[in-house]
């Protein structure tokens, strides 16, 4: 032992050069990956690209300004090959309340901005959150009905609805090319008051809604791309993970059903990866915390998004996890994905301050191309 | 004056078993610059290596000759004979998701310097328990040089233990990397509690220390993470055995620089520089490499 210590010790005798050289070359290396260029897409070999924005629901009544209008540029660039998807939380604080209501108006504000957003031509979806919920009150199922309703009436021609409909849980499947989408409104597994009435028209109980799902993330395909999304995350690095806050890590104890620590929330996601188990989707994406996050996957999904930065007044914390590919925290914006012609995912993600001033941020191939 | 001196004399076999094992150490730190494999790699494979020898032979080599300590001379001995005082410090655990839990290992190269004499070189090997992504409980072992200027010429080295509950109690975005421009930016605030043992650091004499500190660290970027770190702490010595100790208490402060993630995701290397705020101690400096496994 002692011949190797005095080996070592000729090394360790240089401590104070080594330490610098090796700290340059950490800063420098790590500097590296900060300004290193993103991919970018071709244009003319992306055959669909899917936008997710989530928690949008407070737009400045002003200046809707980023990143609504950004949203709305990338998909008018080539709006027959977009889907938006606004992933909950789609009206603050309560959802749509009842028309007579004094806050209805502002309420209708809110989602218009988000439905003028998709320009004429692209597909627009809606998945409900938990603030849609009116706010996981009692009467939170009319106002996801009046949200549906609301939504078809401000469409004014364009191809914009609320999935899944009429307040039940889905999941609801889209195919377009070798793209699946599924909505799911993950809401309904954590709600503590009425799920269903005489006017629900679809099951409504867990067992069905996991074993549709199970059938529905079953490629059909070869190469198919599965997405789902929920307003929910499986996993995120932000308040709702139990982080950002001195208290976040005993939420496991006293926190609400919408943190990842509580029991209810633990059950709703063991009913989504259950049925992930066999086929995990490519993408689980979702909303709820109010930051951008790609994150490692598997078990559950082969990806993680969290894209919940729609609104400014809304945008907060979020913390770099070792699952992390990417985290930002105190920026909104949103998440593309370009799904190539011929092989090829692209998912980058687009953030900006509060003067609309940002861009393109970071991007990785989560599918090389060709393949 | 406290005199001491040194009896037990490994057999020659066990002597040329942890020699042979631990000229890895040094002879793979020269093929670092020639060859391709990363270097914390390397290093890791060969600290875990010794470690694992040294324990498995089971003794530390004896010294001969004898020794005259001041109070003094045998204090500053003891807060450098654990891990807690032997090792620099490493930045906070890397946060995690909260659904998991995860087992992670590391290894330690550590030295002092900034005084005169041997600069105790320790080397030590460590599990890591991470709970739900956030606190980490871990237990260390290792292996220093004895200060043989104080207590003879070749007077060998002697093991050491660790246990320590690294809790983190806020980890949230850090205005200060976003002002840089690096929105990814993570601050950690937490508590270390430590215990550290190293029996016959000096022969006769077991160290038992405990410490208490409060780490602070920032960490940036979005693929290979830079960290930087601080830890300010107190560190005490306490009776376990020999000389009575009482009432010894110092301040240190840790800190370093490291990555995370660097070519795989569940790998960091620190750099770390410790100072025990101790007239007669130096400084420790020394590299730390964990490997996290992810679920």
């Amino acid at each position: 032992m002692t011949d190797g210590l005095r080996a070592g010790r000729a090394y360790w005798r240089v401590g104070p050069a080594l330490a610098a050289a090796l700290s340059t070359a950490l800063v420098a290396g790590a500097g590296c990956s900060l300004h290193s260029t993103p991919a970018v897409a071709e244009p003319d070999d992306i055959e669909m690209t899917v936008l997710f924005i989530g928690d949008a629901g407070e737009p400045d009544p002003r200046d809707p300004g980023a990143p609504l209008d950004s949203l709305y540029a990338h998909a008018a660039a080539a709006p027959g090959r977009t889907v938006i998807l606004f992933l909950g939380d789609n009206i603050y604080p309560d959802g749509i309340p009842d028309p007579a209501a004094p806050d209805y108006p502002d309420a209708v504000r809110r989602l218009r901005e988000q439905v003028r957003a998709v320009p004429h031509g692209a597909r627009g979806i809606f998945v409900p959150g938990n603030h849609d919920w009116a706010s996981s009150g009692p009467s939170g199922l009319y106002a996801i009905r009046r949200q549906e309703a609301l939504i078809t009436e401000l469409a004014e021609g364009r191809d914009v609805r609320l999935l899944p409909e009429n307040g039940c849980p889905g999941p609801v499947a889209l195919d377009a090319g070798r793209v699946r989408l599924i909505m799911v409104d993950t809401h309904w597994w954590l709600h503590s008051y009425l799920v269903e009435d005489e006017l629900s028209d679809c099951p409504t109980d867990v067992h069905t809604a996991t074993d549709v799902l199970r059938q529905q993330v079953r490629p059909t395909m070869p190469g198919q791309i599965v997405i789902v999304t929920g307003h929910h995350p499986l996993m995120t690095g932000g308040k709702h993970g139990g982080y950002c806050g001195i208290t976040a890590p005993f939420n496991r104890w006293a926190g609400s059903p919408q943190d990842i620590l509580s029991s209810a929330n633990r059950t709703m996601r063991d009913s989504l990866t259950a049925a992930f188990e066999e086929n995990p989707p490519f993408i689980y994406a979702a909303g709820h915390d109010h930051n951008l996050q790609v994150l490692r996957g598997p078990p559950e999904a082969r990806y993680l998004v969290v894209s919940g930065a729609g609104s400014y007044s809304k945008a907060t914390c979020s913390v770099h996890m070792r699952e992390s590919y990417f985290s930002a925290h105190n920026r909104i914006g949103f998440i593309r994905l370009d799904i190539m012609r011929g092989g090829g995912a692209l998912l980058s993600v687009h953030h900006f301050d509060r003067e609309g001033n940002g861009g393109l941020a970071w991007s990785r191939w989560l599918e090389e191309p060709g393949s | 004056m406290m005199t001491t001196s040194h009896n037990a004399v490994p057999s020659n076999a066990t002597r040329r078993v942890m020699a042979s094992a631990c000229h890895a150490w040094a002879s793979l730190r020269a093929t670092l610059s020639l060859a391709s494999v990363p270097a914390s790699a390397v290093r890791a494979t060969a600290v875990a290596a010794c470690v694992a020898v040294a324990i498995s032979t089971g003794g530390a080599s004896a010294a001969h000759g004898q020794a005259e300590l001041t109070p003094e001379e045998l204090h500053v001995l003891r807060i450098e004979a654990t891990p807690i005082g032997a090792l620099p410090r490493i930045g906070a655990p890397m946060p995690a998701s909260r659904d998991h839990n995860y087992w992670g290992l590391r290894a330690h190269g550590g030295m002092r310097g900034g005084r005169s004499g041997p600069d105790m070189a320790a080397i030590a090997g460590g599990v890591d328990f991470q709970l739900l992504g956030g606190s980490v409980f871990g237990a260390t072992a290792g292996y220093q040089e004895r200060e043989c200027t104080l207590l003879g010429e070749d007077c060998g080295g002697h093991f050491m233990f660790e246990g320590r509950a690294r809790i983190n109690l806020l980890t949230g975005s850090s205005r200060i990397g976003a002002a840089l421009g690096d929105y990814s930016s993570t601050v950690t605030l937490g508590t270390d509690l430590g215990f550290g043992y190293a029996p016959d650091f000096v022969p006769g004499q077991h160290a038992c220390t405990v410490d208490l500190g409060v780490p602070v660290s920032l960490g940036m970027f979005q693929k290979v993470r830079l960290v930087g770190f601080l830890t300010p702490g107190v560190i005490w010595a306490v009776d376990c055995g020999g000389e009575p100790v009482s009432g010894q208490r110092n301040y240190m402060l840790g800190s370093g620089i490291g990555v995370q993630q660097l070519l795989h995701r569940g790998l960091d290397v620190h750099l770390g520089l410790q100072k025990i705020f101790r007239a007669a101690s130096g400084y420790q400096f020394g590299l730390s490499v964990t490997w996290t496994l992810l679920p």
